[in-house]
């Protein structure tokens, strides 16, 4: 026993060691290099393959290889008559593979075979008559119970035809069949909720495939979920709902989810959300990626943007009513005694940064529950819009001096004691950000940008000094008392002040039930106002205690079930009322593709600044000018409602709100970003950038 | 009722526990090492020492990659150096496996063979260690900050593949991500590492 025992150690010492030559890998594979066309034409696509033939128990890798192994490594160069060509090449598509599970170990792999596809685009510059020449690098790794990485190169040389002469190959029937084995794309992303450490999915089929069923699910090569198997949560001929550890290791990008595979019993398909776009290796390209790798952005910098940030948010249209309140506060005082003026403005200070700092943990801890949400999320909440709307009417009505809220007075003090002055300017410091959000200042969103990518200490950092910011000048006040006295005194004209207040709430009111419209449809309209309508009878009958306290339950909690019982209002096509032709965004169109340039407008009904740059400089003659004489197409992604898409792009360029503008052009291929606030000319300064070629201006 | 409440809640937590989640506390161990010692983590912790853990399988050709361009004896010489820093290389394959080392002896011998620069090469013939960390592949690596919690989960760097390299092109190259040197670096300062975990690389672990 002991005997046998030795020799298996002793066979898989051998074994070991042989593996070490790295050429063994022949025993156990092989690869060739395969063109679907006998011949290559200028300018013309071929689909090159990369076929691997496997031994029995032996296996090569899926692009997302598992808990080991590894994808398949290309370089694909090429010469004529001598010369290096310039190839562009797709990435490499990879069929569906199979799963394989080796104790704890998942691995996605083939067995027997596979061919690898690209599609290449031939330059213009070959000739025809002369021969092309293409080389093929590849690493492969090959594994039964142990790995061994094949190294091996390939030359195919092909004759360059006119495009009528081209021919299918002797291996165009094997391109065929293993297409038909390449994952399909999903036509929307899979519905997504994450529950600590598992994600559930909702995946819609494609309706060829309703009578397929489930089969298995394999991530992505970067997304953040684990590789063991699914749990099918449930299935129809419309959707599958699974359920998929995350996994404690990797990049997490959002963007990548994974395939689905469908069987019917017989034939097997595979739905994809995601493109890894893991193409050929280029030694230049590793390069060029090298330089690009962004500067670290400096904290400092970033800081000072968002205190710089929220001090311009005090001049944005959203925040103006409510400093209309706090402005009174501060007149009122002026003559005060400054221990007071003191404490009032701190006290609202208090309440402006806490109200951040609140938002920025919902935030954090909203996105770390796998929600995609942003700066201005809150709107997106069709209750919240209701009751800010009644809120607002309230104030205006208070204004008019139809009644007195005790907590948010701007004619406090008098009777009312000390602390309750403290109160009311705590409070119009969080109503203050509340209504903020709608609008994104200069300089905001790139803190904003940076901030959700880093630690939670880092982040509040960011949202405290944006509340600094927007507290500051009142925050002087209190640091400065004496210097309110260059307000002007109290008196008579602040009656009339205050009354005049009043109207920016109203037609803020008018806003907010606009955007509710957009959100929950006409009927919630109808319950907005008439819960208007209900406040002024709740109001009315005030002297009755116990009456006017029911009225007001009733009207609330009514109101917040009536609106839960409304339909989502159906999303509408982003139509737009200037001559311009936008479209709905789409991943794969924002990009330069070397002949249009391409506008991305983020905007969302909520988002004021986003309805300002549309007025006065989207729709301005000069500008639609502009974008037709340069054939700029345009696209604009609406995130008025929550979309997991367009929240995804964002953060692939570090913003975490809209407005977002991003250009693609010659100059700016890989899309430049437009600052928040326009203006006609910046907006053409920056597009003249982006449309300049490397070679200068054409 | 409660029982049962809070047996759910022991298995789901003792559940959670079973990998090594960054931010979290690693696994304790104690193996035997090279030397016939046994070591153990919680004896590291106590030291206040930065801990490395490095899946080794002689066998796997990205294991080989790094030593015998002489890049790992480099990264552990130049990390354990200064004293605060203790390298455990540790053998997982089960017996009859690919990359087992059967005894005190042999691992002696493997040690000094690869010219290794670790604190130690460890023993884990029933895979137990492994799969309390949830180690994936060889060479899977960990850092542990002094006070005894993952700091980093994942690949040795960024180059995932078996092509061997010269050790100065390495250190050279700054396009590959070293994130096993970043992130002994970050915590030797008392930060978080700017990568905490990347998918490690390489050959599947002999279980």
């Amino acid at each position: 026993m002991r005997i046998f025992l030795t020799l298996i150690l002793l066979c898989c010492a051998f074994s070991a060691h042989s593996e070490n030559q790295f050429s063994s890998w022949r025993k156990y594979s092989s690869g060739e290099l395969w063109v679907e066309e006998d011949s290559v034409s200028p300018g013309q696509k071929i689909t090159v393959g990369f076929h691997v033939k496997l031994e029995k128990d032996w296996h090569s890798y899926w692009i997302n290889p598992g808990d080991s192994g590894a994808p398949v490594k290309l370089t694909l160069t090429a010469k004529s008559n001598a010369r290096d060509i310039d190839l562009l090449s797709g990435a490499i598509q990879f069929p569906i593979p199979e799963r394989m599970e080796t104790g704890p170990i998942t691995s996605f792999v083939y067995n027997k075979e596979v061919l690898y596809l690209a599609d290449v685009i031939m330059p213009d510059s070959l000739r025809v008559g002369e021969r092309l020449d293409l080389h093929l690098d590849a690493e492969w790794l090959v594994c039964a119970e142990v790995c061994i990485p094949a190294f091996d190169s390939f030359d195919v040389s092909l004759p360059v035809k006119d495009a009528g002469d081209v021919k299918p190959s002797e291996y165009a029937e094997q391109f065929l069949v293993w297409r038909g084995r390449l994952p399909r794309l999903m036509k929307e992303p899979p519905k997504e909720k994450r529950d600590g450490k598992v994600a559930n999915y909702t995946f819609k089929k494609i309706s060829d495939f309703a009578r397929f069923k489930f089969k298995d699910f394999f991530p992505l090569r970067g997304s953040y979920l684990a590789n063991g198997k699914p749990e099918l949560i449930a299935q129809n001929p419309q959707l599958v709902q699974l359920r998929q550890p995350i996994r404690a290791t990797g990049e997490r990008r959002t963007d990548l989810v994974g395939l689905l595979v469908l069987t019917d019993g017989r034939s097997t398909v595979g739905l994809q959300w995601g493109d890894p776009s893991y193409g050929f290796l280029n030694k230049a390209a590793e390069k060029n990626a090298d330089v690009k790798t962004s500067a670290p952005v400096s904290l400092v910098w970033i800081l000072l943007s968002a205190f710089l940030g929220g001090l311009i948010l005090n001049l944005m249209p959203c925040v103006f009513p409510v400093l209309s309140i706090k402005l009174l506060s501060l007149v009122k005082h002026s003559g005060a005694e400054f221990n007071k003026v003191r404490v009032e403005n701190f006290a609202y200070t208090l309440g402006v940064v806490l109200s951040f700092l609140l938002i920025g943990v919902i935030l954090s801890v909203l996105r770390g529950a796998g929600s995609f949400v942003g700066w201005g999320f809150q709107l997106q909440s069709g209750y919240f819009v209701l009751l800010l709307s009644w809120l607002f009417f309230m104030l205006a009505l208070q204004l008019f001096g139809y009644f007195e809220f005790t907590w948010l007075n701007p004619n406090m003090g008098g009777g009312l004691t000390k602390q309750q002055g403290w109160l009311g300017s705590f409070f119009t410091g969080v109503l203050a950000v509340v209504v903020a959000s709608p609008c994104t200042a200069p300089f905001m969103g790139a803190a904003l940008g940076f901030a959700i990518a880093q630690s939670l200490s880092v982040l509040l950092l960011v949202f405290v000094l944006m509340g600094l910011g927007l507290a500051f000048p009142y925050l002087v006040f209190g640091f400065f008392p004496s210097w309110s006295r260059v307000l002007p005194r109290p008196g008579a004209w602040m009656q009339t002040f205050k009354e005049v207040m009043a109207f920016p709430l109203l037609l803020t009111c008018v806003w907010l039930v606009w955007l509710l419209a957009q959100l929950k449809g006409d009927m919630a309209v109808v319950l907005a106002l008439a819960g208007m309508i209900a406040w002024v009878f709740v109001l009315w009958l005030r002297s009755h205690k116990i009456i006017s306290t029911v009225l007001t339950l009733v009207v609330l909690f009514g109101g917040i079930k009536i609106l839960h019982d409304l339909p989502e209002a159906t999303q509408k096509v982003a139509v737009s009322s200037s001559e311009l032709n936008w479209e709905p965004f789409q991943e794969s169109l924002a990009t330069w593709n070397g002949s249009t340039p391409v506008f991305v407008d983020f905007t969302a009904d909520w988002c004021l600044s986003c309805k300002v740059n549309e007025r006065l400089v989207f729709e301005r003659p000069e500008i639609i000018q502009f974008i037709k004489d340069h054939h700029i197409q345009l696209l604009k992604g609406d995130w008025t409602k929550q979309d997991p898409a367009i929240t995804q792009f964002l953060s692939k360029h570090q913003r975490v709100g809209v407005p977002f503008y991003i250009a693609f052009g010659p100059g700016a291929p890989d899309g430049k970003i437009l600052p928040e606030v326009l203006t006609v000319e910046s907006f053409k300064s920056h597009w003249n950038q982006v449309l300049q070629t490397k070679e200068g201006a054409k | 009722m409660k029982n049962l409440i809070l047996s759910a809640m022991v298995l789901v937590s003792s559940l959670a526990f079973a990998s090594a989640d960054v931010g979290q506390p690693a696994p304790d161990f104690s193996l035997k090492g090279n030397d016939g010692k046994t070591y153990t983590l919680s004896d590291a912790t106590k030291k206040k020492h930065i801990v490395v853990l490095e899946w080794f399988n002689e066998g796997c050709p990205y294991v080989h990659k790094h030593y015998d361009s002489g890049n790992m004896q480099r990264l552990q010489k130049e990390l354990t150096d200064k004293g605060d820093v203790e390298w455990f290389t540790i053998a997982s394959s089960a017996k009859g496996k690919q990359g087992y080392l059967e005894s005190v002896a042999g691992a002696a011998k493997m040690r000094k063979e690869k010219g290794m620069n670790n604190t130690a090469l460890l023993l884990d013939p029933g895979s137990k260690v492994a799969k309390d960390f949830a180690a994936k592949t060889t060479p899977h690596m960990f850092v542990i900050d002094k006070k005894g919690l993952v700091a980093y989960n994942g690949a040795i760097d960024s180059e995932d593949t078996a092509r061997p390299m010269k050790v100065d092109d390495y250190k050279k190259n700054t396009s590959i991500h070293k994130y096993v040197e970043d992130a002994v670096a970050a915590v030797r300062a008392e930060k978080k590492p700017e990568v905490a975990s990347h998918d490690p690389y390489g050959c599947s672990i002999k279980y």
